[in-house]
């Protein structure tokens, strides 16, 4: 391979040439022996289909620069690319197609364009000058069209020639190069519209240019949202998980709570029934609360179920107070292991809440653990968690809950909510934060109280139905 | 005397395990009284009955593992069952360390539950027993005078009236009338019932 030569072969797969055109063979020779070796690549890439590749190695003489030995193109490619690539540019016969075809074409091309349109342009002036006034409206066209298929350059031949033509056929004295004072303004404004035409299809391009940009960005931020969307989902999934993760004994015991209840109470009624008088009242009294065991064993595993399982959210209208009592008896477990009182003080009849049952459940069942965890430490003062529902007025229902715990202190507070925040040694600091983004989507607003050293109390209001009543 | 009849308390913060162990236990014949709470416990007016305890480890409020040891520091004295959801070694160990009879996990069968009320309860008729002897013993001693005292203590060490009568500085025949005193208000039969006793006692206070 010589220095500097460009080496285009053809494609193996459809046997055409993969650069089809000896000028731009030409062109690509010059821009190498000229040193321009990105350039010379672009223009071999914008001619084939196929990956171009830049050879250099250091010369002899000095080791630190390196020489160009040439453009090559990979023929070992695979034929579909190339034929892909062929249709495409058969299937793009348009304006735009031909406009770029021409304008990374070689110069005689478009210089033999500004030629014609030029000609064209005096041959209909001649035309219209046989119905009328010498008009020069084609000369107008022929430079704005060979503007925007053939670039600047060509364009201001195109103007100097029309300029040229138009000042010897039709300016009189005609068929001299005379001028008259009064007749100047006709030739500058076909140069005047040379530079608008030029500015124009320069700007058209930078706006193009803009526009698919931005198009671009508006694309990459919206992928980017729907990634956030999906990895917060997730994250709030991972989180509700974590929450039952920390309360698995709890589980564990409220599980276990209705089965002892199951076994003794079948016991019970076995026993009473072994004896050589079987007592039936008392037998049927055990098995009625072997019963409700098995009753309140399933509510708490699909309470569970509701908790982990991937479901959209679902508005409905619920009873805030059915939801809490059953939080309270899920974590109850968790409560009576820490040595909490959880004092429940619920409004009777409450109006029926626009909420995600689920989403709900795992607020409540958050703020009750935080509460919990803010206690853990607290000795010579009672451990009480007390949890309340209320009707506010326009519509509102307010859920708080109070605990006697640390207490937040003052510099924590405005980053409360904040996720990753954690005052915790264990935790993620993602309950709060996702409970706030919860309570958010509810649009209510929910907000946290302290006095540090006597507990704080959370609070959070949601929309109620006034004609739903329970 | 015929002791009353033995009673067995159950202490269980869940309504459903307490009643059906309530009635379990009801259906084994025993007398049972149930409780939500260890402070319901303590307010109820106990009888003077045999009876053993079954505690809930978990419970809100106090915890049935500190209620064991407040029963021990109040001087109660009633065998303990301990029941749990979920114990773990520790807990398990804890409770036997201080006193507990057995520690059994729920869910519980019916027939261990019983066995061990059983065994519990017949622990708790000789332990009463054994405490209403303890204290028969402990009066009588207590009526001594304190140089009796000093020679029971003597005599029980094994030393001879001579020596005693030199210990104290006394004559050999006072110490023989102390000593006729003692064997008569202890009521002891022979020399070794005398130390028998006296050591049991000794053991007791040790305890």
């Amino acid at each position: 391979m010589q220095p500097g030569h460009a080496v285009i072969t053809r494609c193996r797969g459809c046997g055409t040439r993969a650069v089809n055109s000896r000028s731009v063979q030409r062109e690509l020779d010059e821009r190498l022996l000229e040193g321009c070796v990105a350039y010379a690549e672009q223009i071999a890439r914008s001619y084939c289909c196929l990956p171009v590749h830049s050879r250099t190695q250091g010369t002899e003489d000095s080791s630190s620069k390196t020489q160009t030995l040439g453009v090559s193109v990979d023929t070992g490619c695979f034929a579909d690319r190339h034929t892909d690539f062929m249709q495409k540019r058969t299937d793009g016969l348009t304006m735009r197609s031909i406009r770029s075809w021409l304008l990374r074409g070689n110069a005689i091309w478009r210089h033999a364009l500004v030629m014609a349109f030029v000609s064209g342009a005096l041959f209909l002036s001649f035309a219209l000058e046989s119905f009328g006034n010498p008009h020069w409206f084609p000369f107008r066209v022929a430079i704005v069209a060979v503007n925007w298929f053939c670039g600047p350059g060509p364009g201001w031949l195109a103007a100097a020639l029309s300029v040229a033509l138009f000042q010897y056929y039709f300016i009189p004295p005609t068929h001299s190069f005379a001028l008259r004072r009064r007749d100047l303004p006709s030739p500058f404004f076909l140069i005047l519209l040379q530079v608008t035409a030029n500015l124009a299809a320069s700007w058209k391009r930078q706006i193009e240019a803009s526009i698919k940009l931005l198009i671009h960005q508006m694309a990459e931020q919206r992928r980017t949202e729907e990634a956030l969307q999906i990895a917060r989902a997730e994250l709030a999934r991972v989180a509700r998980i974590t929450t039952v993760g920390h309360l698995a004994a709890a589980i564990a015991h409220e599980v276990n709570q209705p089965l002892a209840a199951i076994v003794a109470n079948t016991d019970a009624r076995a026993a009473w029934l072994d004896v050589q008088t079987p007592n039936l009242v008392e037998a049927r009294a055990a098995a009625e609360r072997a019963g409700q065991g098995a009753i309140r064993a399933s509510e708490v595993v699909s309470c569970i179920r509701a908790l982990i399982t991937k479901k959209p959210t679902e508005r409905d209208y619920v009873q805030l107070n059915e939801i809490v009592e059953e939080i309270v008896a899920l974590a109850a477990g968790h409560a009576s292991i820490s040595a909490v009182t959880v004092v429940v003080e619920l409004a009777p009849g409450l109006p029926l809440v626009h909420a995600d049952r689920v989403q709900l459940q795992q607020v409540i069942l958050n703020l009750i653990r935080n509460g919990i965890e803010a206690m853990s430490g607290i000795e010579g003062r009672p451990r009480q968690l007390v949890i309340k529902t209320q009707t506010q007025a326009a519509g509102m229902v307010c859920f708080s809950i109070q605990d006697s715990g640390i207490g937040v202190s003052a510099e924590h507070m405005p980053r409360l909510f904040e996720p990753f925040f954690t005052t915790r040694t264990q935790g993620i600091g993602m309950g709060l934060s996702i409970s706030h983004s919860i309570i958010e989507a509810h649009a209510r607003r929910r907000w946290a109280e302290s006095t540090p050293d006597h507990g704080s109390v959370f609070q959070f209001t949601l929309p109620c139905d006034a004609g739903h009543t329970a | 005397m015929k002791e009353a009849d033995p009673i067995v308390y159950v202490i269980d913060d869940d309504d459903l395990i307490r009643t059906g162990l309530h009635s379990l236990i009801r259906s084994a014949g025993f007398c049972v009284q149930a409780f939500p709470s260890a402070r319901e416990f303590m307010l109820w007016k106990r009888p003077d009955a045999p009876g053993c305890l079954i505690l809930d480890v978990r419970m809100p409020g106090l915890s049935g593992l500190d209620f064991q040891r407040q029963l021990c520091d109040a001087d109660i004295h009633i065998p303990v069952i301990f029941i749990t959801g979920h114990g773990d070694i520790p807990m398990a160990v804890r409770a036997i360390k201080e006193g507990a009879l057995d520690f059994l996990t729920k869910p519980i069968l019916g027939q261990d539950l019983l066995d061990a009320v059983g065994k519990a309860v017949a622990r708790d008729c000789e332990l009463r027993k054994e405490r209403a002897a303890l204290a028969a013993i402990r009066a009588r001693f207590d009526s001594l005078t304190a140089r009796e005292t000093q020679v029971l203590n003597l005599v029980v060490a094994g030393l001879l009236n001579k020596q005693i009568a030199d210990e104290l500085g006394t004559s050999e025949l006072t110490v023989k009338t102390h000593r006729a005193h003692v064997m008569e208000k202890t009521q002891a039969q022979s020399l070794a019932h005398l130390v028998q006793m006296a050591e049991r006692l000794k053991t007791s206070l040790r305890k």
